[in-house]
């Protein structure tokens, strides 16, 4: 066992120092995402008017995946997520892993006052 | 000619929409019953309480969103897959078949409240959502100022 340790240790130290070294480059990339503007709100939503414009953004694919592991924990979801779904929440971002759909991030905004207004209800 | 009742691949069918004489009027998004599939318990209890609601008020009840065909994911929700999730409108002092806010002057308090009692006679209920804060026994959570979300046990 002993005489398998050093080149374990090397592969680990090496795999450490590539991922520590990683450059990391202000690169935005394309996401993928939907996006609703609406009037009212969210569980009762109509088409929106002068002074009653607010958005809602669905984000999917690897966005959403990285939101969804940099804002854990897991909460228990209240509203009843299908079964094996996992609800995660900051403020009014949230995002959930779905078994049957993945991952998906939602926020949105007021846009009269530009207000944080979450893009989800239960 | 006979109208045959939308029904999805679970065997949950859409709530009728309109149906004559009755004591509720559809509302969602989709339209046109699209988001309002429902398990038969929820189909059970809507039909309950439209009918005591009937005895009561003049007024109809909104019903809106319970799920897609299928239990598919139903944005903005994030339940609303199993067809045992409902949201209600409350009741407007004018009768009129629209959104109401509970802070708003047509919002009618006494009678919301005699509806969500209504629904809490049920065992049946799990949980209600919904923010006006002298309603007593439903909790509140954002987004819930225009409708109340009713729950069913599983």
């Amino acid at each position: 066992m002993t005489r398998y340790l050093p080149p374990l240790l090397l592969t680990l130290a090496a795999t450490t120092l590539v991922h520590a070294v990683e450059p990391w480059d202000w690169m935005p990339r394309l996401l993928t995402a939907k996006y609703i503007i609406y009037g009212g709100d969210l569980g009762d939503a109509h088409a929106p008017g002068k002074g009653d414009m607010r958005i809602a953004f669905y984000v999917r694919g690897s966005a959403a995946k990285e939101m969804f592991d940099a804002i854990g924990p897991d909460r228990k979801s209240e509203c009843g997520i299908e079964k094996g779904g996992r609800v995660r929440e900051k403020e009014r971002v949230a995002c959930r892993y779905r078994l049957s759909d993945g991952y998906q991030c939602d926020f949105g905004f007021d846009l009269g006052s530009g207000k944080s207004i979450g893009g989800s209800v239960c | 000619m006979l109208e045959i009742q939308a029904k999805d691949r679970r065997g949950y069918y859409m709530l009728p929409q309109r149906p004559l004489e009755a004591a509720y009027y559809t509302y969602g998004t989709p339209p046109r019953g699209a988001g309002q599939y429902a398990h038969p318990k929820l189909l059970s209890l809507l039909f309950m309480v439209e009918g005591r609601w009937q005895g009561m008020d003049n007024r109809t009840i909104g019903f809106g969103n319970i799920s897609l065909a299928e239990g598919v994911q139903f944005d903005p929700h994030e339940g609303h897959q199993n067809g045992l999730d409902i949201d209600v409108r409350p009741l407007r002092k004018d009768g009129a078949e629209a959104s109401v806010t509970w802070s708003d002057t047509q919002y009618d308090r006494d009678a919301t409240k005699k509806l969500i009692s209504l629904f809490l006679e049920y065992s049946m209920v799990k949980v209600i959502f919904f923010n006006d804060k002298d309603i007593p026994r439903v909790m509140r959570r954002i987004h819930h100022d225009n409708h109340f979300h009713v729950s069913l046990k599983g």
